[in-house]
């Protein structure tokens, strides 16, 4: 018996899998994405690099050539390897801070939804004020607040995000509980706790997994915006962190292309990524826009 | 006396409207049911009929306190359910279960019908996993499906299965009473007569007792031993299922039973055609509630409300007439 159960959901993975294959823009953000998340496990394993291993004077700022495929930095660092590592930092901050978001945004919907009434008034109120407040002087207010490490961006990152999560699960909760088999749920005897967990949860998850992935976007644009700013850890250099060195030794005013462009384009890339895995996500999972 | 295993007296529900804002001081409401008295003995079913809208699932849900009634009393097994706390109301609820009507929209269609079924035991925290499992088993085969129907999603039956295992599932934790809100009149006829005999079969096996909800007299009368004719919000006659086929005294259920259709075409049947529509449960007519329809209606009628009493025989009745 476990065994077909375990069917079922193999059916179902296949019959997802199927329609992304189908996907165009799905499959370039998966790829793109598959070779970053790639480059983040393995790549300092393969390129290895140390951000504390500074270059002599003729290293500053060389351009690209043989033995440096993409230059060195103002201090003589290689351009590549740091690329590589930050790859790994940038992930993990945009992926752990939505993680976050989301637990924030999905637990505050639902809650607001499914309770209804004062509840409901007070958390969105609540939401309300996260959402118009501008999350930029936010982000680096608190940011600033809490000192730079890592998980300190991750945590500002997460608790700024969650406002667009909770509305969306908020609509979907309330459209939910209307159902009758919350209603019956209800006429066994379920608390407020069981129903949530076991009824509405499972309903709005499609949803939250396709806000995940492009708000996962956002938290590393936000990551990049951050460091950009001289907010970031300067231990755990990211993208963010190279292009604000970039800026700072003016590689734009000395022509040093090599030093400003590849971080920029790996957050381009990684962004557009999430986006176009979340536009195809959005299109599978969503029955109204289902294509047959 | 026999035993009645549920009294409801005097039950009312009033439903506050709420449209935008008023400045009359007095508040408006729905009456969707305004003071029904019936009981169910140990062991039987008994039928409550109406058109849509006269307050018949309403009635229901007050008895499973899904919906809090405004005024009246519940007594299941002689105690009174409207005083219960949250711990007995639990309980009460193990042994009162509720069929509803749609069976697409009453199973969580992200949970396997083993989940399903062993949801209410889960609930009251009755038996571990294995047992539960061994439980959905045996309830599968007592309403007519295979151990392999287990794993596989609502999406994946047709209507009456999918009745059959909403079945199972109100049956999971022994209840004693049963409250079915128009089980049948989502699916098919021929699917109808299964579910029904089904339903039978049942209450001879485990001792159920059934208030069954629904507006198709051919089925009510098919499986009730006795009927409630409810409009408006009101009862307007009780009797043994025969007895009401037969003699039926109030002038709306005698245009029910009239309106049945039938395949003799031989005997020529004189039509009671009701006029106008059902009055607003909002502003209930003055005096008896048909009487803005009723073929037979006197000057009594339009100001004094007919007392709902017993005429003999266990028959009650609601009208000036009789």
């Amino acid at each position: 018996m476990e065994n077909a159960k375990k069917a079922a959901r193999k059916r179902k993975i296949r019959k997802f899998i199927e329609s992304f294959k189908t996907n165009k823009m799905g499959m370039i953000g998966a790829i793109i994405l598959g070779i970053f998340i790639f480059l983040a496990i393995f790549g300092p394993i393969i390129y290895p690099y140390d951000p504390m291993q500074f270059g002599t004077a003729k290293d500053v700022m060389a351009p690209p050539g043989p033995g440096r495929i993409l230059g060195s930095d103002d201090m003589g660092r290689d351009v590549l390897g740091g690329l590589i590592s930050g790859t790994r930092i940038s992930l993990a901050v945009g992926i752990l801070a939505t993680i976050i978001s989301m637990v924030v945004g999905t637990i505050i919907g639902v809650a607001s939804g499914y309770y209804g009434g004062r509840t409901d008034a007070i958390l969105m109120r609540f939401t309300d004020m996260f959402l118009v407040i501008p999350w930029l002087p936010l982000m680096l207010v608190l940011a600033a607040i809490l000192g730079s490490s890592i998980w300190n961006i991750i945590l500002v990152i997460g608790l700024t995000s969650w406002a667009g999560t909770a509305r969306v699960v908020r609509a979907q909760a309330l459209s939910i509980k209307e159902r009758q088999f919350v209603e019956r749920a209800k006429s066994i005897g379920a608390d407020d706790r069981h129903i949530m967990v076991k009824h509405i949860l499972p309903n709005v998850f499609p949803l939250v997994f396709a806000n995940t992935i492009l708000v996962s976007a956002v938290a590393i644009l936000s990551e990049t915006t951050l460091s950009f700013l001289g907010m970031g850890d300067p231990t755990h250099p990211s993208w963010g962190m190279m292009l604000h060195f970039a800026f700072e030794s003016g590689a734009a005013s000395v022509g040093a292309f090599w030093f400003l462009l590849p971080p920029g384009l790996c957050v381009v890339a990684v962004v557009l990524a999430f986006t176009f895995l979340g536009y195809a996500f959005d299109e599978i999972l969503n029955p109204k826009l289902e294509r047959r | 006396m026999e035993k009645y295993i549920l009294e409801v007296n005097g039950l009312k529900k009033y439903f506050p409207m709420s449209k935008g804002f008023s400045f009359k001081k007095e508040k408006q409401y729905i009456k969707a049911v305004d003071g029904v008295d019936f009981y169910v003995k140990e062991g039987e079913t008994l039928g409550l009929v109406g058109e849509s809208g006269c307050g018949k699932s309403t009635t229901g849900k007050c008895i499973v306190r899904l919906h809090e009634p405004t005024y009246g009393e519940i007594i299941f097994k002689g105690e009174n359910v409207i005083d219960y706390d949250k711990n007995k109301l639990r309980g009460y609820r193990k042994q009162m279960q509720f069929i509803f009507q749609d069976p697409f929209s009453s199973l969580n269609p992200r949970k396997t019908v083993a989940n399903a079924i062993g949801e209410v035991l889960y609930v009251h925290n009755m038996k571990n996993k294995k047992e539960r499992i061994e439980r959905v088993e045996e309830l599968l085969n007592l309403v007519g499906l295979q151990k392999r129907h287990m794993y596989r999603y609502p999406h994946e039956f047709s209507g009456g299965q999918r009745q059959r295992i909403v079945i199972a599932r109100a049956l999971s934790v022994d209840p004693e009473f049963l409250i079915c809100d128009e089980p049948v009149s989502a699916l098919d006829v021929s699917i109808q007569a299964q579910i029904i005999n089904l339903l039978e079969k049942l209450q001879g096996n485990l001792r159920l007792s059934y208030l069954f909800i629904s507006h198709d007299l051919r089925v009510v009368r098919h499986i009730s031993s006795r009927i409630a004719v409810m409009y408006l919000g009101q009862i307007v006659e009780t009797a043994e299922s025969n007895e009401l086929f037969d003699h039926p005294l109030h002038p709306y259920t005698k245009a029910l039973i009239n309106a049945i259709p039938t395949t003799d075409t031989v005997r020529d049947r004189k039509k009671i055609l009701l006029e106008g529509d059902v009055p607003s449960p909002a502003n209930p007519p003055k005096g008896c509630r048909f009487h803005t329809r009723c073929p037979h209606v006197m000057e009594i009628c339009k100001n004094e409300v007919p007392e709902y009493k017993d005429i003999g025989g266990g028959h009650y009745l609601a009208c000036h007439l009789a």
